[in-house]
């Protein structure tokens, strides 16, 4: 059944690299804690690399197109563990969030992580079947709301972080698939300029001028009315009600997430308590200077006065502890994951094998970006951890996972085009592109 | 087409390559800019970034030194600092109101510390916005001062139960004590945290807020002396302000010097019993350098309750916080006639023998008024020494005429009447001798050749005069600090007799006020209470010499009742003076005070001999609470 021949292809570039961001992670946690608890977590998070490790190596055994042919499985597998964790004695409430779920009281995952992958097969699975749907609302909509639906389950836990992570991976998909950038810009138009407007008059002159140019691309490319309309009426709506009861909205948002917004916007304001996480994380990086503390020498984690220090905001710590070295050189590898990802998105013949490598390769991208860039203060406090390297049995597992599948795709790439050749006699064909890529 | 063949086997579109690149091209710029956000932090603001973090771990927290001892000439504690504490509480509030968890805290110590949550939660948020109240260089602040070490054993006892984020936490801090309480109140003075306009005098350089100083007596004269210095630790802590791991600076405070007084406490009590609930001063020395023995003013205060009580005190028609023997001054009243005795004598160079009639009354010259002796009747021909054994004021009143104000006045220099004696006590006081001015009357000099009137001596003026003619003419200012001792034992400082002047006068004049003040105690003179009731004297041959005086302040009401007196008559030990306010005629009233006073001394002498004994056990190091 298995063709263990392909094993001799297998990528032990993503794999090493993989191993290697896990070993940073467990050193950096155990560094953080200090004293006995480290030891155990040390421990406990070794033990999930290697379950971790195991789950890789299994997920490289099934052909990843089967996957994606189970894929709505898969999916409504991922969305009832996501709505488990609202049922009473089954879900649990920690951190102020149903987002874990206890299995026969030993174990406690958290199904949103594996709801992502699930997610990213069922989108390669779409997104992969149709060839025209870039021409019909359906098209779009079918995509947008694959990645919407556990989105909002998970928002409704309330898990704010986790659920924002869909959207980045479900439209980095889409792109990739194809979807011509101008219905991207259409997209995102209210959202700009809803920031547009916030910030200055001249930055909303700018995203008006834009969008006029936006609309003209529209008119020139002849893209049917039946698509844009909605969206850009969707848009302007969306833009009126938060114009016109902004304010009612505002009052309605939790205060924790109202001071983050208030503290992204003034990093000077209050920092004693409002923002006093984001502070607390620039020092402990500020004060790590190139060379670092030391493993077990930082005094920001030591002595708790990093927040979270452990999860979200576990590059602080390791900032503190290693420098600016250690954590170039951590994004290095990070970046070169992110190559090598995308890369094998690129060598492999099939669309469900590039479209799977892009899922996996936005989902680490987004999490890298949301949580370096909230530790350095560049976007507002999203609680999100960090790829392989945070503290949790799940994200380790969904990540290696992750990994698996890039591998699987990588080794599969060229004798799945070569054997699907020989038997159908003739080589493989690209489909021919109907309408307008790019615009 | 394809997917016929192979399910599941789809090509993928040379776009999909374009968007890969595309996408690649993002993550490259994404990462450029975290990298640069990185730099600028861990690279570029590094140094400010490192301080800040010291700023989150490190604080310098002040070990309150121990003031110095007060110690009496016998090497008794009279004011010495005992450990209390204060407790300390993070700063956890938001908009205005307490936080859940501290709100727990305080009300689980309001259990303990028998405090009411409300006070409590009120001097929490006060401390929290007064930025001197703040603890040194930290965002605790003090929730409550001078909690005893039971009550602080009983909060550490239950400190797990304090929520972890409002962890209580006792400070010790040195509380001033006085054993004897009340007992010489007025010399000790009392301390209290230096006030901001304090602050600002030379005199308090090098003195922070919420530190305590000397603001009376011995306390505040000796401040210098007695303050420590105070010692500092600086710990690690956590973010809730707990410490962590063991101090990287430690700089122990030192204790203060001890005062040594001239003060016999025993008998500084006994003279306070003696006056009891009356209001008036006994001023007892030792004339041969003039050291203060004792001195009782009453009423008194208790330095130990002294700041609940001080609204009270200061509310007291009586006045207790008024130190009367240094800075009331009263009529002296016939007192004044011993050293006038002096002036008449050598100044007007009359005969001691030369005698004046008293019938009971003299109209001087050109003044249509009679002013009578305090004997109606008259007391006959007088010479100096009856005319101070009866207290004659009519003798007096015609030398006092011839005198003028200008001759009583340069007498009144040379005892050192018209200026303070310079005791080591704040805020003496005086009234200026009265000087001939241009509404100066005859009347006037009437009325001052026999202490009445515009004249008016503080206490210790009078007794440092009377030391004088007791030791034989040396004015000395009066002393009440003995010597300074470091907290080891050694001796600092000798506080030596200062000579403040010279009594000039003639053998002659000298023979004749000495007899005088003998006739006055012990050949039936106004004083003749004292030698006949007391078994004591008689027994130990003491000859006491003295003089009355009754100062009438208010028209037909009492008089105060005055008495100064030293013993024994040759190389006298002991001078006393004494002061009774409204009492009535010293002879009556002044008089049994004194002998009371005298007895105790030449009683205790004996039994219990004083000795100035400097080298008193030394003061222990204090142990550092950390």
């Amino acid at each position: 059944m298995i063709d263990w021949k392909i094993y001799y292809k297998f990528d032990f570039f993503a794999f090493i690299l993989a191993l290697c961001l896990a070993g940073f992670g467990l050193v950096i946690i155990a560094g953080a804690t200090g004293d006995v608890e480290g030891d155990t977590l040390f421990v406990d998070q070794f033990q999930r690399v290697i379950l971790g490790i195991f789950c890789l190596l299994a997920v490289t055994l099934v052909e990843y197109r089967t996957l994606v042919r189970f894929a709505p499985l898969i999916y409504i597998l991922g969305l009832l563990s996501l709505l488990f964790c609202f049922v009473p004695y089954v879900g649990l409430w920690r951190k102020g969030a149903y987002s874990w779920v206890n299995i026969a009281g030993v174990f406690q995952i958290q199904p949103g992580e594996f709801a992502k992958l699930c997610t990213i097969l069922m989108l390669t699975r779409i997104l992969s079947t149709k060839k025209d749907q870039w021409q019909n609302l359906w098209g779009i909509l079918r995509p947008l709301l694959i990645g919407c639906l556990p989105s909002l389950i998970i928002l409704k836990q309330p898990d704010l972080g986790t659920a924002i992570v869909f959207g980045p991976i479900t439209l980095l998909m889409m792109l990739v698939a194809g979807m011509p950038l101008a219905y991207f810009l259409i997209l995102f138009s209210p959202l700009l300029g809803l920031f547009a407007i916030s910030s200055d008059p001249l930055v909303f002159l700018c995203w008006l001028g834009c969008t006029m140019i936006l609309l003209l691309v529209i008119y020139l490319k002849r893209i049917h009315w039946s698509i844009w309309v909605p969206f850009v009426s969707l848009g302007l709506l969306l833009y009126a009600t938060i114009y016109l009861h902004g304010e009612s909205i505002w009052e309605k948002l939790p205060p924790h997430q109202k001071g983050r917004i208030v503290g992204y916007l003034n990093p000077d304001f209050e920092p004693m308590s409002t923002n006093f996480n984001i502070n607390q994380s620039k020092i402990a990086l500020g004060s790590g200077g190139f060379w670092g503390k030391g493993v077990g020498k930082g005094t920001q984690t030591q002595l708790e006065f990093l927040p979270e220090y452990r999860h979200d905001f576990v590059f602080s710590a390791l900032g503190e502890q290693v420098g600016f070295l250690g954590s170039g050189i951590v994004l290095g590898i990070f970046l070169l994951l992110i190559i090598r990802g995308l890369d094998t998105a690129t060598e492999t013949k099939t669309l469900q094998g590039a479209l799977i490598a892009t899922g996996i390769v936005s989902l680490y991208f987004t999490h890298i970006f949301i949580n370096v860039g909230m530790a350095t203060g560049l976007l507002p406090v999203t609680g999100l951890p960090l790829t392989f390297i945070s503290y949790g049995g799940t994200f380790m597992l969904s990540n290696m996972i992750g990994v698996g599948l890039l591998i699987n795709i990588r080794m599969r790439t060229s004798s799945e085009l070569l054997k699907d050749s020989f038997s159908s006699g003739r080589p493989a064909m690209a489909i021919p592109s109907t309408i307008a890529d790019d615009f | 087409m394809v997917s016929k063949q192979k399910p599941g086997l789809i090509l993928k579109s040379p776009t999909v390559d374009r968007r890969l690149q595309g996408f690649l091209f993002f993550c490259c710029g994404i990462f450029a800019v975290l990298v640069f956000r990185l730099w600028t932090i861990q690279i570029y603001h590094h140094e400010e970034f490192l301080e800040k973090a010291e700023h989150n771990i490190t604080r310098i927290l002040p070990i309150k030194a121990k003031r110095g001892r007060i110690l009496d000439r016998n090497g008794k504690i009279l004011a010495h600092d005992i450990d209390y504490y204060d407790l300390y509480m993070p700063i956890r509030v938001q908009k205005g109101q307490v936080k859940p968890s501290a709100q727990e805290s305080l009300m689980l110590l309001s259990q303990l510390i028998d405090v009411p949550y409300k006070t409590l939660e009120a001097r929490y948020l006060e401390m929290r916005t007064n930025p001197h109240r703040k603890f040194e260089g930290t965002i605790q602040v003090c929730v409550a001062k001078d909690i005893s070490f039971e009550k602080v054993v009983a909060i550490l006892e239950r400190q797990t139960e304090f929520p972890q984020e409002a962890m209580v936490f006792p400070v010790a801090v040195p509380v001033r004590h006085y054993p004897y309480n009340d007992a010489a109140s007025h010399i000790l003075g009392y301390v209290a945290e230096v006030s901001a306009r304090e602050l600002k005098l030379e005199r308090y350089q090098g003195y922070r807020q919420g530190d305590k100083v000397g603001k009376d007596g011995i306390e505040y004269v000796y401040e210098p002396y007695l303050r420590g210095r105070d010692g500092k630790i600086g710990v690690f802590v956590d973010k809730f302000e707990i410490q962590r791991g063991r101090p990287f600076e430690m700089e122990l405070p030192v204790q203060g010097n001890d005062i040594v007084l001239n003060l016999d406490i025993d008998l500084q009590m006994a003279t306070e019993n003696i006056l009891g609930a009356s209001r008036g001063v006994i001023v007892v020395s030792d004339p041969r350098d003039n050291t203060i023995l004792a001195m009782a003013s009453s009423p008194r205060f208790n330095p130990n309750t002294f700041s609940q009580e001080y609204h009270q005190l200061l509310a007291d028609p009586h006045k207790p916080l008024y130190h009367r023997a240094i800075k009331t001054a009263y009529i002296p009243g016939s007192i004044i006639k011993v050293f006038e005795a002096f002036a008449i004598l050598d100044g007007l160079n009359i005969s001691e023998n030369a005698r004046e009639y008293c019938n009971g009354g003299y109209a001087p010259p050109g003044i249509r008024r009679v002013w009578h002796c305090w004997k109606r009747t008259g007391h006959g021909p007088m010479n100096m020494v009856d005319a101070i054994k009866h207290s004659c004021d009519v003798y007096f009143y015609k030398m006092g005429m011839r005198l003028t104000i200008d001759g009583m006045n340069d007498y009144a220099r040379q005892f050192g009447l018209n200026r303070k004696t310079g005791i080591d006590l704040k805020g003496e006081m005086y009234a200026p001798f009265p000087t001939r001015s241009r509404s100066w009357t005859g009347g006037d000099t009437m009325n001052a050749s026999i202490g009445q009137g515009k004249v008016s001596l503080t206490p210790i003026q009078v007794n440092t005069a009377l030391s004088a003619i007791a030791n034989g003419g040396t004015l000395y200012a009066p002393r009440v600090a003995h010597q300074i001792v470091s907290a080891t034992g050694d001796v600092v400082a000798v506080m030596d007799p200062v000579v403040s002047g010279q009594i000039e006068a003639s053998t002659r004049a000298w023979n004749a006020v000495r007899k005088g003040m003998w006739e006055v105690v012990n050949s039936w003179g106004t004083a003749w209470r004292l030698k006949q009731d007391s078994k004591l004297l008689k027994e130990k041959k003491i000859e006491v010499m003295g003089k009355t005086g009754s100062a009438e302040v208010i028209k037909n009401y009492p008089t105060n009742a005055l008495f100064v007196c030293y013993a024994p008559s040759e190389n006298p030990e002991i001078a006393v003076t004494i002061i009774l306010e409204f009492a009535g005629h010293g002879g009556e009233f002044a008089v049994p005070p004194a002998q009371a006073v005298l007895e105790t001394y030449f009683r205790d002498k004996d039994s219990n001999p004083i000795v100035l004994n400097a080298t008193s056990e030394p003061a222990t190091q204090r142990k550092t609470e950390l």
